[in-house]
C-alpha cells in the first residue's frame, strides 16, 4: 500500500514539475516573442533586404503593372489630361538623373491622404492631398525625387522579397514568381505585396537617403534644392493640427518624423547652396 | 361593472404600446442620424484645391468615406480587399503611356530653364 501511495505521490510531483517547466516554458516564449515585437521594425526589416535576388526587368515590369492596377482600384487616379501630362514633364525632368533607369511613370491618386508611393518598374504615386500642400515646381520636382530613389534602389523590392516569416515570403515557397503565373495568381502576389507596403517602415537610413539624394537629382535638373524641405516644414506644420491627423497615419507610420527628416536634409540642402528654379506660376497654372 | 371596463383597459393598454413602439423607434432612427464623431474630426489639410475635372473614384471606396482611411490614418482592410475591374486595368495602361515624348521633356526644360542630362 505504502509502495502504491509513494509511486503515486511520485507521478503527481513529476506531472507538476512538467506542468511548471512547460507554463515557464511559455512564459519564456510569450517573452522572447514580445521582444522580439519591440525590437524596432526598421532593425528587421534591414536584416530581411540583405537576402533576395533582384527581378528581372520583365518581372519587375510585371509586378508594378499588377499593383499599380490594384493601387488605382484602391484609391481611383485622376485622369485630368493637363494635370497627369504635367506631373509627368516634372517626374521625367528629374528621373533623367536617376542611376537607374527604368520606366518612370507618374500618376495622381485621387485620395485625401497625403503621401506618394514607389512601386516596381517606375510606377509613382503622389495623392492629390500632397499636391495641395505645395506651392511650386521644385517642392513637387524633390518629393518625387524621393520616390525615384526609392525605385532606383530597389527599396521596398529588397525589404519585402527579403523579409523571412511574412505571407510574401510564404508565397514565395509555394511558387516562385514569375511572369508566368495566372493573372489571378499574379493579382493575389499585388495583394500581398501592397499589404506589406503599407504595414513596412523602411530604415531611417534609406528614407534620408532618399530625401538627400531625391534632393540632389532635383537640384541638378536645376530645381531650387529647398523643395522638398520647404514641403516637409508644411507637412509638419499640417499635422500638428489634431483635425488632419487621419491624412497623415500612413505616412507617419512608415517613416520617420518630419522633425528627424528635416534635421536630417537642412544641412544637405545648405551645402547644395540657393539658387536654382522654383517655377511656382507654371505650378499654380498646372496644379491649382 | 367590472366586466364592462374590461375591453376599455384592454384598448388603453393597445394604445399604450403602440405609443411606445412608436417613441423607441422614433429614438432609434434620432441616433441612425448622429454622424459619428470620427467624421466631425476630419477637415480639409489645406486650402488649396487640385484642379480636378475628372476621376476614376471607385465605388468602393468612395462607400467607405475619407478614401477607405481608418480613424488611425491607416488603410482599412476593406480597401485592402478591394478587386480592379477592367476599368482600372485600363487606367493603369494609360498610366504606363503616360510617359512623354524626349522632345517634350526638352521642351519643357527649355521653357523652365532646366537642365538636361
Amino acid at each position: 500500500m505504502r509502495r502504491i501511495l509513494s509511486v503515486l505521490a511520485l507521478a503527481g510531483f513529476s506531472t507538476c514539475l512538467l506542468n511548471a517547466q512547460f507554463g515557464l516554458g511559455k512564459l519564456k516564449d510569450k517573452l522572447d516573442s514580445a521582444t522580439n515585437k519591440t525590437k524596432p521594425a526598421t532593425d528587421r526589416a534591414q536584416r530581411a533586404a540583405e537576402n533576395y535576388t533582384a527581378w528581372t526587368p520583365e518581372e519587375e515590369q510585371a509586378m508594378g503593372e499588377a499593383t499599380a492596377t490594384k493601387m488605382i482600384a484602391m484609391f481611383g487616379i485622376i485622369t485630368e489630361p493637363k494635370l497627369v501630362r504635367y506631373v509627368n514633364l516634372v517626374g521625367q525632368s528629374v528621373a533623367q538623373f536617376a542611376p537607374r533607369q527604368v520606366p518612370y511613370r507618374f500618376g495622381v491618386m485621387d485620395s485625401e491622404i497625403v503621401g506618394a508611393f514607389a512601386l516596381p518598374g517606375g510606377f509613382i504615386f503622389i495623392t492629390k492631398t500632397a499636391l495641395e500642400g505645395m506651392t511650386n515646381e521644385a517642392q513637387l520636382a524633390g518629393a518625387l525625387g524621393h520616390e525615384i530613389v526609392h525605385v532606383s534602389d530597389r527599396h521596398l523590392e529588397a525589404a519585402i522579397r527579403g523579409k523571412k516569416n511574412s505571407a510574401w515570403f510564404a508565397e514565395e515557397a509555394k511558387a516562385k514568381f514569375s511572369t508566368n503565373l495566372a493573372p489571378e495568381v499574379l493579382m493575389k502576389r499585388a495583394d500581398t505585396f501592397l499589404k506589406e507596403m503599407f504595414n513596412m517602415r523602411l530604415s531611417r537610413e534609406k528614407e534620408d537617403d532618399s530625401d538627400e539624394r531625391g534632393t540632389l537629382m532635383a537640384a541638378q535638373a536645376g530645381y531650387a534644392s529647398s523643395g522638398l524641405l520647404e514641403f516637409l516644414r508644411t507637412l509638419k506644420q499640417a499635422s500638428d493640427k489634431p483635425e488632419t491627423q487621419r491624412a497623415f497615419g500612413q505616412l507617419l507610420s512608415t517613416h520617420p518624423t518630419f522633425d528627424s527628416r528635416i534635421e536630417h536634409l537642412t544641412p544637405s540642402v545648405a551645402k547644395n547652396g540657393r539658387g536654382g528654379k522654383t517655377l511656382e506660376a507654371r505650378f499654380l497654372g498646372a496644379v491649382k | 361593472m367590472l366586466h364592462a371596463k374590461i375591453p376599455v383597459v384592454r384598448s388603453f393598454l393597445l394604445g399604450l404600446l403602440v405609443l411606445s413602439a412608436l417613441l423607441l423607434a422614433q429614438q432609434d432612427n434620432t441616433k441612425k442620424e448622429t454622424p459619428p464623431p470620427e467624421q466631425k474630426q476630419d477637415a480639409p489639410v489645406f486650402k488649396n484645391k487640385v484642379a480636378v475635372k475628372s476621376s476614376n473614384t471607385t465605388k468602393s471606396s468612395t462607400t467607405l468615406g475619407f478614401n477607405g482611411i481608418d480613424p488611425a490614418g491607416k488603410v482599412d482592410e476593406k480597401m485592402l480587399a478591394t478587386s480592379p475591374s477592367s476599368k482600372d486595368q485600363e487606367a493603369m495602361k494609360q498610366m504606363s503611356s503616360n510617359q512623354p515624348a524626349a522632345a517634350d521633356v526638352k521642351a519643357f526644360l527649355k521653357e523652365g530653364g532646366l537642365n538636361s542630362k
